[in-house]
């Protein structure tokens, strides 16, 4: 009681501190984040208003906030566009490289993380060269390669060069979680009689599944996005990717914004569902290997 | 199963980690591996665990060479020091798991057996992380012992128990391996566990195998320097003495005498253990004068620090009522107690 009616120095300084943090937060913080969330996230619910005013109000300046919303971009979208059909394509590239990338990148990431051979090093560094490539520095011979192969205008040529490309950046994420468990698992898993590759199916991939969901997510989220590889491999109607539907949109007169506007959406939904359901996991994703734990 | 090591080395790169160990290991017997850390004793059980395998010499179980040998089909079992439970499965799945992996039938029955013998029954459906310290041992040592292995390895399993439970542990464990009467090997830096536990001790130091022995001979008769100083606590108190005279020697400045004749002629390492001393009045013939430094009570013994000369305090395990810090005492011994060493060779002087 006397404790409460005379807090000493110490706890009052404390109050202090937490005085000075509250204002702070209140007068920097959340203004500045307010700030950062607005200006990231203005053009995205320009491209939502835009997609839902009629086509008369949407060249006006400035932007107004229409009194009737009307859904017929949408309609113009999905039933009377090829549209959907890019989203399956952009859906299956998508999923194949995921499911080619992570059992790849696993495999070397176990290798790497547990065992100790020549040319290791020799071997990382390749391919953290292979992880800052450009992308255009490697379009035209790619082109020429899949043009010989026949292979333009095939979703495999897209697949082919997304796992390669993705490769590098889920073998890091993915040795940086496995080198998180405990050497003394596979020990053990060993002496119960597993063989290594029993080892990673059992004890490893169990265990690193958070980081192995995040990894695949940030691969398909990149290869959603990716427009460079499929604007130049994937021209035809049949596998065009969405990414490149949406800029390749056909008006008769003059350019659909409403319809392109209303394809962004679109595009952008899948990858609104997967944040909310895995956000937990993207952000050990993204922050694996940040802090030492 | 008798295990043999027979000249085993393992070098990485440039660092030797075990030298030249033999080791006879009869069959049924607990043999304790002691040693500080980097002494070589866990390559060594990881040896004979097969997770790493020898730069030289062989392995031999029974009269099977085990070198080539992966490690799921030596047949042995190893408890770890962090216990490596799977974290992702319950504790049945846990213990069930190397009966699963070897594809053998009635699983279900021993895990069940195993896991009422070690009072894990109620915890089956557990995870590891809902256990507690000496739950998730227990469960490994289920996991260890459900599949009846020959050889039963052990880390350092209870290191991470606190002081209370270890004391119960080690009197499970030792039953334990009794009732089974299967070979064990147990690698510890503790030596209390050490005499407690171990039919012999095998004490190792840089790579090297210092003594093997019971607990009785390892602290009666310690082979070397490095082993007197290893086991006991307080440690045993030596000093380096040169003889001079019949039944006196000198150590630094400061001339000593000793009850009987001298035994050694020549320059010689003189050790006592702390127990071996008693405290007696000041003056008392043929008794070493000291002054006292320190106290350290600890309820059932009190261990005095004596400062026998400029540079040497000793350790006295004795309790004198009415001696306080700063008083000169007088210290008795007998001369059978003393351990005598060659300061050259390290090794024992035997009479």
């Amino acid at each position: 009681m006397e404790n409460q009616k005379n807090p000493d120095a110490a706890h009052l300084k404390k109050i202090v501190f937490n005085m000075k943090e509250n204002i702070f937060k209140k007068l920097v913080f959340y203004p500045c984040a307010i700030f950062v969330i607005l200006w990231s996230t203005c053009p995205f619910f320009w491209i939502l208003l835009t997609s839902l005013k009629p086509a008369s109000e949407i060249m006006q300046l400035p932007p107004i906030i229409p009194d009737t919303y009307i859904i017929d971009a949408y309609k113009n979208v999905l039933l009377r566009s090829n549209f959907p059909r890019y989203l399956l394509n952009s859906f299956m590239v998508s999923l194949s490289t995921v499911l080619i990338t992570i059992p790849f990148s696993l495999l070397a990431a176990y290798g790497i993380s547990r065992f100790s051979f020549r040319g290791k090093t020799f071997i990382l560094f390749m391919i953290i060269i292979l992880f800052t490539l450009p992308s255009i520095s490697l379009v035209a011979a790619l082109y020429k390669l899949f043009y010989t192969l026949g292979w333009i205008n095939l979703p495999i040529s897209l697949v082919c060069t997304y796992s390669a490309h993705n490769f590098p950046l889920a073998f890091f994420l993915l040795v940086k979680y496995i080198d998180k468990i405990p050497i003394e698992m596979d020990s053990a898993a060993i002496i119960d009689g597993c063989t290594r590759l029993q080892t990673l199916r059992y004890i490893i991939t169990p265990l690193s599944l958070p980081g192995i969901i995040s990894t695949s997510i940030l691969i398909f989220i990149f290869c959603w996005n990716e427009f460079l590889f499929a604007l130049t491999f994937t021209l035809d109607e049949s596998t065009r990717m969405s990414s490149v539907g949406i800029a390749l949109f056909e008006g008769t007169y003059e350019i659909p914004w409403g319809d392109i506007a209303a394809a962004s959406v679109i595009v952008t939904l899948p990858l609104l569902v997967f944040l909310v359901f895995f956000q937990k996991y993207i952000v050990q994703g993204l922050t694996t290997g940040a802090v030492k734990e | 199963m008798r295990i043999r090591l027979e000249d085993i080395t393992k070098r990485y790169r440039n660092t030797i980690a075990v030298s030249n160990l033999n080791l006879d290991i009869r069959s049924g017997e607990f043999l304790v591996v002691l040693g500080s850390s980097g002494s070589g004793k866990s390559t060594a059980l990881n040896m004979i665990a097969g997770l790493e395998t020898p730069t030289s010499g062989c392995i031999l179980f029974d009269e099977l060479m085990v070198n080539q040998i992966p490690p799921g089909k030596r047949d042995v079992a190893l408890v770890f020091q962090n216990y490596a439970l799977y974290p992702h499965m319950k504790v049945c799945d846990n213990i069930s798991f190397p009966l699963r992996i070897r594809k053998e039938k009635d699983i279900h029955p021993k895990v069940v057996k195993t896991a009422e013998m070690l009072g894990l029954h109620d915890l089956l459906q557990k995870y590891p992380k809902e256990l507690s310290g000496g739950e998730r041992q227990r469960v490994a040592l289920a996991r260890a012992l459900v599949r009846n292995p020959q050889v039963f390895l052990m880390d350092e399993p209870l290191s991470n128990l606190d002081a209370r439970l270890r004391l119960s542990a080690r009197g499970e464990l030792k039953k334990l391996q009794r009732d089974r009467n299967i070979t064990t090997v147990y690698v510890t830096h503790d030596q209390t566990e050490a005499l407690t536990l171990g039919d012999r001790i095998a004490i190792m130091d840089k790579g090297c195998l210092q003594q093997i022995g019971t607990p009785n001979e390892i602290y009666q008769k310690p082979q070397n320097i490095f082993v007197a100083n290893f086991i006991g606590t307080p440690p045993m108190n030596m000093i380096n003495i040169e003889p001079c005279g019949d039944c006196s020697f000198v150590s630094g400045e400061t001339t000593f005498e000793f009850p009987t004749p001298l035994p050694v002629k020549t320059n010689c390492v003189f050790g006592i253990r702390p127990e071996k001393l008693t405290i007696v009045p000041a003056n008392t013939p043929s008794a070493i004068e000291g002054l006292i430094e320190y106290i350290e009570y600890s309820g059932h013994e009190t261990i005095n620090h004596v400062k026998i000369a400029p540079n040497t305090t000793w350790y006295v395990k004795d309790t004198v009522e009415r001696i306080k810090v700063g008083d000169l005492i007088g210290l008795k011994f007998s001369s059978d107690d003393i351990h005598w060493f060659d300061p050259i060779t390290q090794a024992r002087i035997e009479f």
